[in-house]
């Protein structure tokens, strides 16, 4: 004998609403209006919110930023860097500069040191 | 564990670390200067009594040599064919017309002696004749060898293989220093390059395992003869010393003896055709130091820079 089962079939329901039901959708729908709006409000006034707000805020950030003059390197280059002239290779010079602004690993101390025999 | 040794020898300051495998293991470190003084009784010019003094006055007859003096002889022949006849051991008498007539030391301690350069080529390392059989040099009459760097370079490697049985080792013989290989704990050597304008400073700082590094400048053993500036490193082609627009150059070889002889022939070949020289052989990184205080590194020089 065959069986037939149907999975997550939802109930069929009249189509037509009930006027309590009604009612209720509307009172719903005004709270809400309600929130969002005293939300928008409060929002303005705090200025932390709203597409137009951010966009001035971007654009002060901006100007805040060119009008201050660069920063100077806050990691000294070491003696030998700026003393040692420009290196000619340009990856190594590129190196050198960059090397200026990122913190330094710590370099051990030689074990030895070549010069001219002394 | 970690053991030092300094002292002086060859007219410079020699100094060696080892990494001593066991307790016991360092104790080879303390003949590092009997070594030195024993290489030194065999290949100073500056010692009458030396086996290169006695080979230089007996030049025109045959003379059979010691295996060191042999060994030395034959890394100066080898590096003056690799260096095209720049490096050489036969520019002595060139050295001491420009006035290196005496070692350094006693140098500094005498008055200047002003007078005049001569223009003399030095003798091709051709004319002198040699038998491998028994080890035998003959020099041509009136010519008298000085190994200068290429002795120094050698006996650092000398000393660097008679100690790596012990734990890993770096010797440096005056700024020439031969490495037997990484740290024990893998890590490489730490090696700082002087500042040739300021030398109580290091101007880099390299990282090398099993290889050998030299430097060859005119910033130190340099002095006045008459109205010019004299230093100690002859161009044979001239029998002056060399005309250069660089004050110093730093290489890392193989060997301490390759990377001695590769910086002394770009010192005298100049920037422009010292640079050329460096890049067309492999093995070589080089570090170039212009008079004008310009740095030039060689292509290939960074993975030995400590970064």
């Amino acid at each position: 004998m065959k069986t037939e089962t149907v999975v997550g079939r939802k109930p069929t329901h009249s189509k037509r609403p009930s006027p309590t039901k009604g009612t209720r959708i509307l009172i719903t729908s005004l709270s809400v209006a309600a929130t969002l709006g005293a939300w928008q409000l409060l929002a303005r006034q705090e200025g932390i919110a709203g597409g137009g707000e951010q966009t001035v805020q971007a654009a002060r950030q901006e100007s805040t930023v060119s009008s201050v003059p660069p920063l100077p390197t806050l990691v000294p280059p070491l003696p030998e860097q700026v003393l040692s002239g420009p290196a000619e290779n340009t990856q190594s010079q590129t190196r050198l500069l960059l090397g200026g602004a990122k913190p330094q690993p710590a370099r051990p101390a030689p074990v030895a040191r070549t010069g001219s025999s002394r | 564990m970690m053991r030092q040794i300094t002292f002086r020898a060859m007219g410079c300051q020699v100094s060696a670390a080892l990494e001593s495998l066991t307790e016991d293991g360092g104790e080879e470190l303390d003949r590092l200067p009997e070594w030195f003084e024993h290489w030194e009784r065999r290949l100073s010019r500056f010692r009458e009594e030396s086996e290169l003094s006695a080979l230089n006055r007996s030049s025109g007859k045959w003379v059979q040599v010691s295996q060191p003096l042999w060994e030395v002889f034959q890394a100066a022949r080898e590096a003056y064919t690799k260096s095209e006849g720049l490096v050489t051991p036969t520019g002595l008498q060139a050295l001491e017309n420009a006035g290196y007539d005496r070692s350094w030391e006693m140098r500094e301690q005498a008055s200047t002696r002003p007078g005049e350069a001569l223009d003399i080529p030095a003798t091709s390392l051709d004319e002198v004749e040699w038998d491998a059989g028994p080890q035998r040099i003959r020099l041509p009459q009136g010519t008298r060898l000085d190994f200068g760097g290429i002795a120094k370079g050698w006996a650092a490697q000398q000393a660097m293989l008679r100690l790596q049985t012990s734990g890993p080792v770096l010797v440096n013989a005056g700024g020439d220093i031969a490495i037997s290989g990484l740290q024990r704990n893998g890590q490489p050597w730490p090696v700082g390059v002087v500042d040739p304008f300021r030398p109580d400073f290091d101007l880099e700082l390299l990282r090398l395992g099993r290889s050998g590094v030299a430097t060859s400048g005119t910033d130190y053993r340099r002095w006045r003869r008459g109205d010019a500036w004299q230093h100690h490193i002859i161009d044979p082609r001239s029998g002056r010393p060399a005309e250069t627009d660089l004050v110093s150059v730093t290489v890392v070889a193989q060997t301490v003896i390759e990377a001695e002889m590769a910086a002394k022939t770009v010192l005298i070949l100049g920037s422009r055709a010292g640079i050329d020289w460096l890049e067309q052989r492999s093995g070589l990184a080089g570090l170039l130091i212009r008079a004008d205080g310009r740095r030039i590194d060689s292509a290939c020089l960074g993975p030995s820079l400590w970064r």
